[in-house]
C-alpha cells in the first residue's frame, strides 16, 4: 500500500520524475464478483492484489533504474496511472499507464526459470502452482503501454489451457486491456472460448463474449461468432452477426450477414427467410461469398429433405471455394452427411478423411472422425477406382500418362 | 532468391559499426593512428585502405607474434569494411578479399571475440554467390559450437537455423538437410516451421518414387498459410505434379489431399499483392507516428522497406516468362486434374462442377475438348439433365470436336431414350447408324432405335425407318439388321407372311449376321401365330438344339411346350416347361421370371385337365419355395388355391388366400392378390355352405339306414337330395353309378367313413373367421400401419361384401392413387360414378390406363370411361374407349358389354350399318352364346325396326324372345317389339299369342317382382296395354 506522499509525472523523457498528488478506485473487486457468479472458484486477482512487481524502467536514452510498481490508480484529472517507487528513493512516482517513453522490464524472479523448465517437461500444473504468485501482480500492470509483461501472462495462460483451466483464464485474459488483446491475445482468447463452449459452459462463453464485444475489432467478434455457431449457439452467434454484417467497412459484413441467415435457418425455418436467404446468395460466381450463399441454400434443401438438390449446390460450393474459406469446414462437413444420405459412402469418406487432416482440431474435425467411427464404410483405397476406370472410356487416360 | 548486395546489405546493416579511407607508405604506427581516427567516427572505407595494408604488413613471416595478434581486429574489420566497399561499388574483388579475411580470422582465431560473426558473414557471402553447401557448413559450424552460438541471442540463432534450412532446401539437398528440417519444424517462427515442413515434404515428394505419403499428411499442419513459403510456385506445382502421381498410382484419395493443398499461380499472386499493399499502408502509419525517435524503428522500417523490395521482386519474376525458372500459369491444368481426381473419388457432383467451371472461365484451355466431354459424361452419371443436353448440344455443335462425337452422340440418343425425348432421338439415331454404318455404335443405336420404335407401338415409323435405312444400307455391315427390324414390323403388327419372307432373306443370305439366330426364331414365330405348328415345331426344335445358350431359348422352350400341349402330346410338354426353368438366367435377366411363372402355370393348367391335381399342386408350391420372394408369387398363390379347391380343400385354398391377401397385399403391382379380393367372399360363402350342407347330409345317411335304401331305390328322391347346390359331386356320382359301393352304402355306414373323413378334415382346416372380420381386422391393421394399398383392397373388399358402411374408414382420396392395385382402382372409380363424381372418377380411370397397361383391368375401366363418355353424351370418346376393348381385349369378359355399348350409340347416331356388322360379329362369336347373343339379336331386330324393315326386325326379335327366355330382360323387350312389328305387319292375331304365352309363363312374372329391373317392369305394363288394347 501506499503510505508516503505521492508525487505525479508528467511525462517526458528527460526528467520523468515529477510529482502529483492522486487519487483511484480499484475496479478489480465488482469484476471479482462477477467471476463468482459464473462459478469460478477463486479470485486470484484479488489475492495478489497488494503485490508489488520489481522492474527496472529504462527511458528513451537508455537510462535503466530499478523500481517496485505498487498499483494502479484513477487520477481525477488525467485519468489512469500507475505509481512506482524507485529503489534508490523515497518518493512515489506516478505515471500516466499510456505513457510510451518508458519502458517497465520485469525483474524475472529466479523460480521464473524454473517453472519455465517444468512447462517445457509437461509439468505444467507444477509449473503454473510456481508462477501463479509472480504472474497476477503482473497482471495488474498490463495495462501499462510499454512493458516486457504481455510474454510471461501468454505463457502463464497457454499453460492454463493446457490443463483446460478455462475459468482460471477467463479471468487473466478479461483483465488484459482490450487494445493488447488484439496485439496478441486472439488465439488465447479463441480458445478460451471454445473450451468453455466444448463443456456446454454457455454462460461463461458469453461473459467472455461480452467482454471482448468492447473491442473494436470485427474480425474478432466474427471469429467469435464463427464459434458460437459452430456450437451450435445459433441464437448467440446470429445476434454478433447482425452487429458486424451492418458495417459497411467491414469487408466480410456479406458474409457475416449470410452466417446471419444460416444462423436464423438453424433456429426456425419459415418461407419467409428462405426466400430471404435466396435473394441475398450471391449468384455472382466471382464474388468470394458466393460459394457460402450455395452453402445457406443447400441447408435449405436439407432441411426439405431434399438431399439430391442439396448435394448438386453443396458440391458446387465447394468447386468454388478454397481451403482457406471460413465456411470450408462446414460445407466439407455437411457435403459428407448429405453423401451419406444418398448411400455414396466413399464420397463421404473421402470427404471426412480431408476434413480431420486439414481441420483435425476443430468441431468438424470431430464429428468427422465421429462419423467415420460410426462405420459403415469401405476400404478407401478400394474405392470405385477401376470401376470408375472401366466405365469412362478412354477420357481419364490422361491421368496416368 | 534475392540479389547478391540486397543478402549483404541486410546482414551488414546488422553490424552498422563499420568505417572508411584510404592510405600508402606510411609507418605501422600512422597506420594504427590512421584506423583509429576513422573508426571511432564511423567511416571505415577511409579507414579501409589502412586495415588492408596493415594486414599485408602483419601476415608477413617475420612479423612479431605479439603484433601478429592485431591481425583477430584487422582480419574482421578489413572483412567488413570490403563488404561495405562491394555493396558501394560493386566490385567482386572486394567480396572475394572480404571471404579471405574472414576465412584468416577464423583460422588463426577460432574462439577470437567476432569469430561468430566472421562465421555468419562468410555463411552469408557464400549464400550470395550460390555456395549453399559451403554457406551452411559456416552457420553449422556456427551453431553447432555452444560457446559461438550462445554469443549470438536466440533470434539470431534462430536465423542462423532459418539459413541453414534454407540453403540445403535450395540446393535440394535433402540428405543432409532432413536433420535441420526435422528440427525446424519445432521453430516458434511460423516462417521459419514452415520453411522446414515444406523442405521435408519436398524432400519426401521429390526423392522418392514412392512417398510416404502419410509423412507428407504428418507436415500439413506446420505449414502457415501465412507464410512465404507456403507461397511459393515451385511447391505448389510440386504438389500438383505429386499429387497426379499419386492419382496415377490410383491412390486418389491422398492425391485429393495434396490437390486441395495446391494454391495457383493467380493465388500467389494476389498473396504477394496483398502482403506488399498491406506492407506499404503499415510504412505509410510508420512514418506518421509522432515518436519515431524510440529506439529500433528505424531498423523495423528498414526491414519493412527491404521486404516490400523482396516482394516486389518476387512477383516480377512470376509475372515475367524470360525469367529463368518461371513457371506458367498451371491453374487449367490443376482444375482438369482436380475435376478427374473427384471423379475417380466417387465425388462426382464436384467433379462435374469442376469440369463445368473449367468450361465457363477457360474456354481456350488446350484440353476443352477433354473438358466438354467429361463434364457430359459426369452429368450423365449424376442424371443433371439440363446440363446434359446443354453440353452435350454444344459439344456437337463445334466442327472442330471430333474426338468423342461418336460415343457422345451415342450416349445423347441414349439420353433422348430415356427421356422419351422422341424428336430428338429420331433425329439423332439414324443419323448416327448412316455415319457409322460399319461399325459398333450403328449396331448399337439400331437396337435401341427399334426398342424406341416398339416402346412407342409405332409399327409403322418402325417400318418406314427400317426401310429407309435397309434403302441406304443396302450391302454394309448393318444390312440384316435393317432387314431384321423390318421384318419385326411385319411380325408385331399380324403380317406374318411378309415378315416370314424377309426373316428367311437374313437367314438365306446373312448366316454371319448377329440376327441369323433371332430370324430363325422368329420365323418360326411367324409360323406358330399363324397356326402352322408343325414347321414352327421343326424350327423351334433345331433353333433350341443349335443355340443352347441364346436368351431366347426360355421363349422358344414356351412355345415348345405350348405346342405339345395343344398336341396334347402332355409328357413333352411338361419337359419343354420344365425346360424353361432350366434355360433362365436370372441373375442376369430378372425379367425372365415371368416365362417360368408362364410355363409353371401352363403346366399346371396342362396337368389338371389330365386330373393330375396333385402334380399341378406340387408345380405350384415348388414354384413358391424356389422363388419366395419373386413378383408372380401372390398369382402362384392365387393358382393354387384354385388347385386346393379342385382337390376338394376349399379350406386350404382359403388359408392361403388370407395369408397372401396379408402378406402381399400392400403391393400395388400384385394382380393375384386382386384376383383372390375379388373372389374370396364368395369362396368363403361357398366353403362355409359346402361343409354345412355335406356334413348335414353324410350325418343323416349315416343314421338313417331308411334314407339310404330309398336314395337307392327311388329316382327321383335320389334327384332330390342330390340335386340341392354344394353336395358332394363325388358322393352322388357314386351313389347313382358305382354298384359296389351302392351295395355298401345301403348296408354299411362305413361306406361314408372316406367322406366323413374329409369334409371333417376340411372342417378342422377351416378355421377362418368370417370375411367380414378378417377384413375389418386387416384394415384396422393396415391403417394403423399405414399400408395404404392394402388399406384400399381392404376396404374394396368390405364393401363387396356390404360392409364397408359399417366400418368408419377413411374411404380415399386423390393422394391415395399411386397406392391403389388396379382393382381397386377401378373399385375407387366406380365409387365416384356412383356418387356423380364422374370427372374425379374419369381420372381415377385414367390413371389406371396409364401406370398399369398390362393389367387385366384396363377393360373395365375403358367400360366406366365409355359409360362416363355417354352419360356426358360424349359419344364419340365413348366409342374410342368401347372399340379399344374391341380392338385390344377381344377375349375380355368386357369386351361384349363394351360392343352392345357401342351398338347403343351406333343406333341413337342412326348407324344402322355399322352397327349390323358388329353385331354379326357378336352373334358369330360362340364364347358369347347366353345373354349377349340375346342382346345382339334384339338389337339387331331393332336396326331393322328403326328402318321399317319389319319382316327382317320381327325375326330377330322372335330369336331374341324364344331364344333367351333364360333372360328374362332381353326376353321381354324383344316380345314387345315383335307383337308391336306383327301389328305393323298386319299380323295382330299372332302378335296377341305371343303376348298371351309371355304373360302366363311365370318366369317371368316372378322376376319382375324379385328383381328390381324398372326397365323391363315399364315394358312388362306396356305389353299388357297392347294387349288390352288387342282385345
Amino acid at each position: 500500500m501506499i503510505n508516503c506522499t505521492k508525487h505525479y509525472i508528467l511525462a517526458v523523457s528527460t526528467t520523468f520524475f515529477c510529482c502529483l498528488l492522486y487519487s483511484s478506485v480499484n475496479k478489480s473487486e465488482s469484476f471479482a464478483s462477477v467471476l463468482y457468479k459464473l462459478g469460478i472458484s477463486e479470485n486470484y486477482l484479488a489475492k495478489y492484489k497488494d503485490s508489488e512487481v520489481k522492474v527496472t524502467t529504462i527511458n528513451n536514452n537508455g537510462v535503466k533504474a530499478k523500481c517496485r510498481l505498487l498499483n494502479i490508480e484513477n487520477d481525477s484529472e488525467i485519468g489512469e496511472v500507475f505509481l512506482l517507487k524507485p529503489e534508490r528513493g523515497k518518493e512515489t512516482i506516478i505515471i500516466p499507464i499510456q505513457e510510451k517513453s518508458i519502458l517497465i522490464k520485469w525483474e524475472k524472479p529466479v523460480s521464473y526459470n524454473e517453472s519455465i523448465k517444468l512447462f517445457g517437461s509437461g509439468q505444467w500444473e507444477s509449473g503454473v502452482n510456481s508462477l501463479r504468485p509472480h504472474i497476477y501482480p503482473l497482471v495488474r500492470f498490463l495495462k501499462l503501454a510499454r512493458s516486457d509483461f504481455h510474454t510471461p501472462v501468454k505463457i502463464y495462460l497457454n499453460a492454463l489451457l493446457e490443463l483446460k483451466e478455462w475459468n482460471e483464464s477467463l479471468v487473466i485474459l478479461t483483465a488484459i486491456p482490450h487494445e493488447k488483446i488484439l496485439s496478441g491475445y486472439v488465439d488465447l482468447s479463441l480458445k478460451i472460448l471454445e473450451g468453455f463452449l466444448s463443456l456446454g459452459k454457455i454462460d461463461q462463453a458469453m461473459y467472455l463474449v461480452q467482454h471482448m464485444s468492447g473491442i473494436k475489432n470485427n474480425s474478432l467478434k466474427m471469429k467469435f461468432a464463427n464459434q458460437l455457431r459452430e456450437y451450435e449457439y445459433f441464437a448467440e452467434a446470429s445476434s454478433i452477426y447482425k452487429n458486424i454484417s451492418k458495417k459497411s467497412s467491414f469487408s466480410n459484413a456479406k458474409e457475416c450477414q449470410l452466417w446471419f441467415y444460416l444462423c436464423k435457418l438453424k433456429q426456425e425455418i419459415t418461407p419467409l427467410l428462405k426466400n430471404q436467404i435466396i435473394a441475398i446468395s450471391s449468384t455472382d460466381q466471382s464474388q468470394k461469398e458466393y460459394p457460402l450463399g450455395l452453402l445457406l441454400q443447400g441447408q435449405i434443401a436439407i432441411s426439405e429433405e431434399q438431399y439430391e438438390k442439396a448435394i448438386l449446390l453443396l458440391s458446387k460450393s465447394i468447386v468454388y471455394s478454397n481451403l482457406q474459406n471460413s465456411w470450408v469446414p462446414e460445407l466439407m462437413h455437411t457435403t459428407a452427411t448429405v453423401y451419406e444420405k444418398l448411400g455414396k459412402k466413399n464420397a463421404a469418406k473421402n470427404i471426412y478423411y480431408q476434413i480431420i487432416l486439414f481441420f483435425k482440431n476443430s468441431i468438424w474435425g470431430k464429428r468427422s472422425q465421429n462419423n467415420l467411427q460410426k462405420g459403415g464404410f469401405e476400404d478407401l483405397q478400394a474405392m470405385n477406382y477401376s470401376k470408375f476406370f472401366n466405365s469412362s472410356s478412354c477420357i481419364f487416360d490422361s491421368v496416368t500418362s | 532468391m534475392l540479389p547478391l548486395k540486397l543478402i549483404l546489405l541486410l546482414f551488414f546493416f546488422s553490424f552498422s559499426v563499420l568505417y572508411s579511407q584510404d592510405l600508402n607508405n606510411k609507418s605501422d604506427s600512422e597506420l594504427y593512428s590512421n584506423i583509429s581516427k576513422y573508426i571511432s567516427t564511423n567511416r571505415i572505407l577511409d579507414a579501409l585502405p589502412s586495415i588492408i595494408e596493415l594486414v599485408n604488413r602483419l601476415e608477413t613471416e617475420n612479423r612479431d607474434p605479439k603484433l601478429k595478434k592485431n591481425l583477430d581486429r584487422f582480419y574482421f574489420l578489413g572483412g567488413s569494411g570490403l563488404i561495405k566497399r562491394y555493396i558501394d561499388n560493386g566490385k567482386q574483388i572486394d567480396l572475394n578479399l572480404a571471404q579471405k579475411y574472414f576465412e584468416k580470422h577464423l583460422e588463426a582465431f577460432p574462439k577470437s571475440k567476432k569469430a561468430h560473426l566472421s562465421l555468419k558473414n562468410l555463411g552469408n557471402i557464400l549464400r550470395s554467390q550460390q555456395k549453399w553447401d559451403a554457406s551452411s557448413q559456416y552457420f553449422i559450424r556456427l551453431y553447432q559450437d555452444p560457446e559461438l552460438k550462445n554469443r549470438l541471442i536466440p533470434r539470431e540463432q534462430s536465423l542462423i537455423m532459418d539459413m541453414i534450412i534454407e540453403n540445403f532446401y535450395v540446393s535440394r539437398n535433402w540428405e543432409k538437410g532432413k536433420p535441420w528440417f526435422q528440427r525446424g519444424l519445432n521453430s516458434t517462427n511460423l516462417e521459419s516451421q514452415s520453411k522446414a515442413a515444406v523442405a521435408l515434404m519436398e524432400s519426401e515428394l521429390v526423392a522418392n518414387e514412392n512417398p510416404n505419403i502419410e509423412e507428407v499428411q504428418r507436415l500439413i499442419p506446420y505449414i502457415s498459410m501465412k507464410s512465404f513459403i507456403r507461397h511459393s510456385v515451385g511447391f505448389n506445382y510440386l504438389l500438383m505434379k505429386s499429387a497426379r502421381k499419386l492419382a496415377s498410382n490410383k491412390k486418389v484419395s491422398e492425391a485429393s489431399v495434396l490437390y486441395e493443398l495446391v494454391l495457383t499461380t493467380e493465388d500467389i499472386i494476389a498473396f504477394y499483392r496483398n502482403f506488399n499493399e498491406a506492407k506499404e499502408r503499415q510504412l505509410t502509419q510508420f512514418n506518421k507516428r509522432s515518436y519515431q525517435g524510440v529506439f529500433g524503428n528505424a531498423e523495423l522500417k528498414q526491414k519493412i522497406q527491404f521486404k516490400i523490395a523482396e516482394v516486389k521482386l518476387q512477383l516480377e519474376r512470376l509475372e515475367d516468362p524470360q525469367n529463368k525458372g518461371y513457371i506458367a500459369s498451371y491453374t487449367e491444368d490443376l482444375e482438369w486434374l482436380k475435376g478427374q481426381n473427384y471423379a475417380l473419388s466417387a465425388r462426382n457432383h464436384e467433379s462435374f462442377w469442376a469440369f463445368n467451371k473449367l468450361i465457363n472461365q477457360y474456354p481456350d484451355y488446350k484440353r476443352i475438348e477433354d473438358v466438354y466431354y467429361s463434364a457430359f459424361s459426369q452429368a450423365l452419371v449424376i442424371s443433371l439433365d439440363d446440363f446434359i443436353e446443354s453440353i452435350g448440344e454444344t459439344y456437337l455443335s463445334k466442327n472442330s470436336f471430333v474426338k468423342y462425337r461418336r460415343v457422345l452422340s451415342t450416349q445423347m440418343a441414349q439420353y433422348y431414350l430415356s427421356h422419351q425425348n422422341w424428336d430428338k432421338f429420331y433425329k439423332i439415331a439414324p443419323s448416327i447408324i448412316l455415319e457409322n454404318s460399319e461399325d459398333d455404335y450403328a449396331v448399337q443405336m439400331l437396337v435401341m432405335l427399334g426398342e424406341s420404335f416398339l416402346q412407342n407401338a409405332d409399327i409403322i415409323g418402325m417400318r418406314n425407318q427400317f426401310k429407309n435405312l435397309w434403302d441406304k444400307n443396302k450391302k454394309t455391315r448393318i444390312t440384316p439388321d435393317c432387314i431384321y427390324w423390318y421384318a419385326l414390323s411385319y411380325l408385331f403388327n399380324g403380317e406374318f407372311g411378309n415378315a416370314i419372307i424377309l426373316f428367311k432373306k437374313v437367314i438365306d443370305n446373312f448366316s454371319e449376321s448377329n440376327y441369323y439366330p433371332d430370324s430363325q426364331f422368329r420365323l418360326a414365330t411367324c409360323y406358330y401365330s399363324q397356326d402352322e405348328f408343325k414347321t414352327a415345331n421343326k424350327l423351334l426344335t433345331k433353333f433350341v438344339k443349335d443355340y443352347p445358350n441364346s436368351p431366347l431359348i426360355p421363349e422358344a422352350e414356351t412355345f415348345l411346350g405350348d405346342i405339345d400341349a395343344y398336341w396334347a402330346n402332355v409328357e413333352e410338354s411338361l419337359v419343354h416347361y420344365h425346360n424353361v426353368e432350366k434355360s433362365v438366367n436370372l441373375q442376369e435377366n430378372p425379367n425372365q421370371i415371368d416365362f417360368v411363372a408362364h410355363a409353371t402355370t401352363q403346366g399346371a393348367t396342362l396337368l389338371e385337365e389330365n386330373q393330375r391335381i396333385d402334380e399341378s399342386i406340387k408345380l405350384f408350391e415348388d414354384f413358391l419355395t424356389k422363388y419366395p420372394n419373386s413378383e408372380p408369387v401372390p398369382q402362384m398363390i392365387y393358382k393354387l388355391g384354385l388347385a386346393y379347391e379342385k382337390i376338394g380343400r376349399p379350406d386350404q385354398m382359403l388359408n392361403a388366400w388370407a395369408e397372401s391377401m396379408i402378406q402381399h397385399g400392400n403391393d400395388p403391382k400384385a394382380t393375384g392378390i386382386d384376383q383372390i379380393a375379388d373372389t374370396f367372399a364368395n369362396k368363403y360363402h361357398e366353403t362355409s355352405q359346402i361343409i354345412e350342407s355335406n356334413s348335414q347330409l353324410l350325418l343323416k345317411l349315416s343314421k338313417d339306414k331308411k334314407m339310404r335304401q330309398r336314395i337307392i331305390a327311388d329316382g327321383g328322391y335320389r334327384y332330390k337330395i342330390f340335386n340341392q347346390p354344394y353336395i358332394d359331386q363325388s358322393l352322388k356320382d357314386q351313389v347313382t353309378r358305382d354298384r359296389n359301393f351302392r351295395d355298401q352304402f345301403v348296408e354299411k355306414q362305413s361306406a361314408l367313413k372316406p367322406y366323413l373323413a374329409k369334409y371333417q378334415a376340411i372342417q378342422e382346416g377351416f378355421k377362418l373367421e368370417s370375411p367380414e372380420i378378417i377384413f375389418k381386422k386387416a384394415l384396422v391393421e393396415a391403417l394403423e400401419q399405414n399400408k395404404r394399398t392394402l388399406a384400399l383392397r381392404l376396404q374394396m373388399m368390405l364393401d363387396s361384401i356390404g360392409k364397408l358402411q359399417d366400418f368408419d374408414a377413411f374411404l380415399f382420396s386423390q393422394e391415395d392413387l399411386p397406392f391403389a392395385s388396379p382393382a381397386s382402382l377401378v373399385w375407387m372409380g366406380g365409387k365416384l360414378q356412383a356418387v356423380g363424381q364422374s370427372s374425379e372418377a374419369e381420372k381415377v380411370f385414367q390413371y389406371l390406363l396409364e401406370n398399369f397397361k398390362e393389367s387385366p383391368f384396363v377393360p373395365k375401366a375403358l367400360l366406366s370411361l365409355g359409360d362416363i363418355e355417354i352419360a356426358n353424351q360424349n359419344y364419340e370418346k365413348a366409342i374410342l374407349h368401347f372399340s379399344k376393348i374391341e380392338s385390344e381385349f377381344f377375349d375380355h369378359e368386357s369386351a361384349p358389354i363394351a360392343l352392345i355399348s357401342k351398338i347403343e350409340i351406333l343406333l341413337e347416331q342412326k348407324d344402322h350399318t355399322l352397327a349390323r356388322q358388329i353385331l354379326k360379329k357378336i352373334v358369330k362369336n360362340r364364347q358369347w352364346r347366353g345373354e349377349t347373343h340375346a342382346k345382339a339379336f334384339y338389337y339387331l331386330g331393332e336396326t331393322h325396326f328403326q328402318e321399317q324393315n319389319y319382316q327382317d326386325a320381327l325375326s330377330f326379335f322372335e330369336r331374341a324372345y324364344f331364344g333367351f327366355k333364360k333372360y328374362p330382360r332381353f326376353a321381354i323387350v324383344s316380345c314387345k317389339r315383335a307383337s308391336e312389328t306383327l301389328i305393323n305387319l298386319g299380323n295382330p292375331q299372332k302378335a296377341k299369342e305371343y303376348i298371351k304365352e309371355l304373360l302366363e309363363d311365370k318366369r317371368f312374372s316372378n322376376y319382375l317382382e324379385t328383381s328390381n329391373d324398372h326397365i323391363s317392369a315399364k315394358n312388362y305394363h306396356q305389353i299388357k296395354s297392347i294387349f288390352t288394347n288387342l282385345k
